[in-house]
């Protein structure tokens, strides 16, 4: 069960004390501001995911290549480069 | 139990129309401010009994509505019952996270406002046994009543603004006005 207390209140806040705190064109330039830094901040967001996307393809391509070549040393040396040749018969 | 009537066919179809007009352009959500503002702010003020804390969340809350406005399906619920929902969200999270007493600050004028339309026979001394017994409560039932009675909303509106259903929200509120009943009952006959 939540906590809470009664308070007695003697009045009712007066209208025109509300209006001391209405301010529309403050929370116009509020909302801006949020807005902006909401873009900006789904920008960045934009900008790592490609980033990884684009890391991952990498290493993925990377990987994919490197077993390829490892499986097949033999054709590659027969028909490959002279000094890929030379690499894969030192290795 | 005295019936808080629901918002004409008219003044639905008007409210639709700022709604709308305010999701094309945020610049038109002023009228949809300026009705509200008051309304908002006493609510929050009752609930927080701080003036400056009461500013602060009722901006707060609009800043959110303004954010949210393109979001918002018109359903027939009228959008204060959308900005109270707002609220007392806000509210909530403010007591959550300052881990202080929920606050319910009633005014004296409302309370016997409230009691001249029960139009039952009052004395001036059950004020102070009223506010005492409103404390035994638990919060979601005095939360039930102060929408109620304060706020005057209506079943369906409390319902939208506290995500219950319309069942249980006038479950909590018969539930409030039973127990307040016996702890005055038990009052008198101790008297």
């Amino acid at each position: 069960m939540t906590r809470h207390d009664i308070r007695f209140r003697r009045q009712t806040m007066s209208s025109g004390r509300i209006q001391k705190h209405k301010n529309y064109q403050a929370l116009l330039q509020r909302h801006k501001r949020t807005s902006r830094m909401r873009l900006m901040l789904y920008f960045i967001i934009a900008i790592l995911m490609i980033a990884l996307a684009y890391g991952l393809i990498y290493y993925i391509s990377a990987t994919y290549v490197d077993k390829k070549t490892s499986r097949e040393p033999a054709t590659t040396s027969a028909i490959g480069h002279p000094i890929e040749n030379l690499l894969f018969t030192k290795l | 139990m005295k019936q808080y009537p629901s918002m004409s066919q008219q003044e639905l179809t008007d409210e639709e129309r700022l709604i709308r007009l305010a999701q094309v352009d945020p610049k038109n959500f002023n009228e949809i401010y300026d009705r509200h503002f008051d309304q908002i702010f006493n609510f929050v003020y009752r609930r927080t009994d701080d003036e400056d804390l009461a500013a602060d969340l009722t901006s707060q809350t609009f800043l959110k509505a303004l954010q949210n406005i393109r979001r918002f399906e018109w359903k027939g619920i009228p959008v204060s019952a959308w900005l109270y929902r707002i609220a007392s969200n806000e509210i909530n999270k403010y007591f959550r996270a300052t881990n202080k007493n929920i606050i319910f600050s009633l005014e004296e004028p409302l309370i016997h406002k409230i009691i001249e339309d029960s139009q039952e026979d009052w004395a001036e001394d059950k004020v102070p046994l009223l506010i005492d017994y409103l404390s035994r409560l638990t919060t979601d039932e005095i939360t039930v009543l102060e929408l109620r009675f304060f706020e005057e909303k209506n079943f369906k509106d409390i319902a939208f603004i506290l995500e219950i259903s319309e069942s249980g929200a006038k479950m909590r509120a018969y539930r409030a006005i039973d127990k307040l009943k016996e702890y005055f009952n038990i009052n008198t006959k101790k008297s």
